[in-house]
């Protein structure tokens, strides 16, 4: 069961605001509207927020000033996930200077804008709990506990410490690549190791269970996946 | 090419005369004040030693001599000196030389004997030498000052067009530049000192201008090329709509195709426009794919996307020196229109050294160039569609772009090296 989060939809444009609080609407989110940046930072002041979902061009000022407003002042770290039609590199380069966590060009899909949605609420969730949860799938990372279906889940350092990667980059995708530099750095293993420690990790994760989470993305990646 | 109001050999000319000139006129005022100063202290000295002369006169004789010299008169009371002198010596006791109304110059010596204030009156007119030869001597100076202008004008003329001549070829050079033409190696023609750094900027500043231009004719060329066709198809659905008030799930098909590629063009053609997308970098495409196939969100999260069968066969650590943001373009929009346009599950990708390779099967018909501005198939085509844009991404890269249709199969094939194609499958 996917995560609900409460979402400050900060766009100027009556129309893409409608459509991105109806389509998250119905994915089950809480949102709210801002059409400009003065009543973004009052509501921010008086509301709490998992995400902003931030357009850069405002009619009262800039986009890049509420996400540096944004967070500088608030006690939670918001994440920030900016809407705009700038597409060169190097206003990428200014969203990110200014604190956003994702960023989005228009023209957008609305599902990719909701994917991105829970991609970033669970990561700003990694960074406050010490446990978090997949559909039925939890890993508690102080203890270096996971359990599925309340059953609990033995497995190797290595086998965590992979799933836990998979658990950051959830809903999203990870390479073999990224995995074997994350786990082994700049001393990669001669063999497979990667292919062999996900087989384990299946073995544990997956196997006793009745649909797998782990899936094989184009034979160069891994992702964990939660049926709808 | 010369407009210019003043060229810089003249200039540097004019400073260098000019300055000549100041000097020669400040040091003949000095060597005039010189004399003058001289001189008078000559006459001084005579007159103090005719005072002197008189006063020992006084002590031997107790008598008061008259003056040895016939220009030097002795005066005891001043009712005898001219009034100017004497009113003057009042003023100031210590001016010594006066200049009288009837063109006289009188030097003063005032001194006691036997407690009688005495005054010496030296009139000098006809001694000075210097008054005498101002005329000739100013006449010499400015003689010696035009020559002198002269001699330093035709070195300093010399000089300045030795130092300045390469500027001028410089500028000769950049004046026959057009927007379309740049000397190849133009500034390595230049010795290697400040010529060459400033003419390698000018050099870096047309080229980035051509580029700039270039950038702008093919942006505008490209725009009405390519965004006019779908913008066309949504225009005539709409026309159509406003008649009948209902939507076929052709027209709709067709506004959602016109929108897709709209998204693309636009996307690949600003990219394209920028400066920044003229930058390299070396870059490990296999890195690169592997990333971007993972990455794709319609590939990886739409229904079409997920149906599809993925084969990938890439070369480990595949470098090129390409513009990062361009080949991302490129590789999206080639996965893009797999998901968009792909009639089979089974879709290969092949990367090694050469080039790159995207193959599906397609059973509709592919037109005879595929790539060309506008081309569309008569149904859908695999990957065949769209794909001057990817052409035009790999010329900015310097690759070469192929697409071939065999035996009910979509190949789109992308050689590294232009000058050799050899056989890349996927």
């Amino acid at each position: 069961m996917p995560e609900t989060y409460t979402i400050l939809i900060v766009e100027d444009n009556i129309d893409i605001a409608g459509q991105l609080g109806h389509y998250l609407g119905e994915k089950g989110f809480v949102t709210d509207f801002a059409h400009d940046g003065k009543t973004a930072i009052n509501l921010l002041a008086k509301e709490r927020f998992d995400i902003v979902i931030l357009d850069l061009m405002l009619p009262d000022t800039n986009g890049l000033a509420i996400c540096k407003h944004i967070k500088q002042t608030s006690e939670t770290n918001i994440p920030v996930l900016m809407l705009t039609a700038r597409d060169s590199l190097g206003e990428k380069v200014d969203g990110f200077g200014a604190g956003a966590d994702d960023y989005l060009t228009k023209p957008f899909a609305l599902e990719e804008v909701y994917v991105r949605c829970l991609a970033l609420g669970k990561r700003n969730q990694l960074h406050k709990a010490s446990s978090i949860s997949i559909g039925l799938l939890n890993i508690d990372f102080l203890k270096h506990k996971v359990t599925r279906n309340n059953q609990p889940i033995s497995l190797s350092s290595t086998d965590f410490a992979i799933l836990k990667l998979l658990v950051e980059a959830y809903p999203n995708a990870v390479n073999k690549r990224f995995l074997a530099e994350k786990i082994w750095g700049d001393e990669l293993p001669k063999t497979d190791a990667i292919r062999s420690h996900i087989y384990t990790l299946r073995n544990a994760v997956d196997k006793p269970f009745e649909y797998a989470m782990i899936k094989t993305l184009h034979g160069i990646g891994f992702k964990l996946e939660v049926p709808d | 090419m010369d407009n210019t109001q003043r060229s810089l050999p003249s200039a540097i000319t004019y400073l260098v005369v000019g300055l000549a000139l100041t000097y020669t006129v400040i040091y003949s005022l000095l060597i005039l004040t010189y004399s003058w100063i001289v001189e008078d202290n000559i006459f001084n000295r005579l007159v103090a030693s005719e005072a002197n002369y008189i006063e020992q006169q006084f002590l031997l004789t107790n008598k008061v001599s008259p003056p040895r010299a016939g220009f030097i008169t002795l005066h005891k009371n001043w009712h005898d000196v001219p009034v100017k002198i004497a009113k003057g010596y009042v003023i100031n006791p210590k001016q010594v030389e006066y200049s009288l109304d009837d063109g006289r110059s009188v030097h003063v010596q005032v001194f006691e004997l036997g407690g009688n204030v005495y005054t010496l009156l030296a009139d000098v007119a006809g001694f000075e030498v210097s008054r005498d030869y101002l005329p000739n001597i100013i006449v010499w100076l400015v003689a010696f000052a035009t020559f002198l202008a002269f001699i330093v004008s035709m070195v300093a003329y010399l000089i300045a067009k030795r130092i300045t001549n390469p500027i001028k070829i410089l500028a000769n050079d950049v004046s026959k530049f057009s927007v379309n033409y740049i000397p190849k190696d133009f500034a390595h023609s230049y010795p290697d000192n400040e010529l060459r750094i400033l003419a390698t900027k000018i050099e870096q500043s047309f080229s980035q201008l051509q580029a700039a231009l270039k950038r702008e004719v093919n942006f505008t060329r490209d725009v009405s090329h390519e965004i006019r066709t779908p913008i066309s198809i949504v225009k005539n659905v709409l026309s159509n709509y406003q008649k009948s008030l209902t939507l076929s799930s052709e027209e709709f098909e067709q506004i959602y195709q016109a929108n897709f590629e709209l998204e693309k063009i636009t996307h690949t053609l600003l990219a394209l426009a920028r400066n920044e997308s003229s930058e390299t970098t070396s870059v490990n495409l296999t890195e690169l794919i592997e990333n971007i196939v993972l990455q794709h969100f319609e590939l990886n999260h739409s229904e079409k996307g997920k149906a599809l069968k993925l084969k990938l066969q890439l070369e480990e650590n595949v470098f090129q020196t390409v513009n990062k943001n361009l080949v991302q373009i490129l590789l999206n929009n080639i996965l893009s229109n797999i998901v968009q346009y792909a009639t089979a599950t089974h879709v290969a990708i092949l990367l090694s050294s050469v080039g790159m390779s995207f193959r599906n099967q397609t059973a509709d018909l592919v037109p005879n160039q595929p790539q060309r501005s506008g081309t569309k198939s008569f149904s859908s085509t695999g990957i065949g569609q769209g794909l001057n844009l990817i052409e035009r991404i790999c010329e900015t890269n310097g690759w070469k772009m192929r697409a071939d249709y065999q035996q009910g199969m979509f190949e789109l094939k992308i050689y590294f090296n232009p000058q050799v194609t050899p056989v890349v499958t996927a």
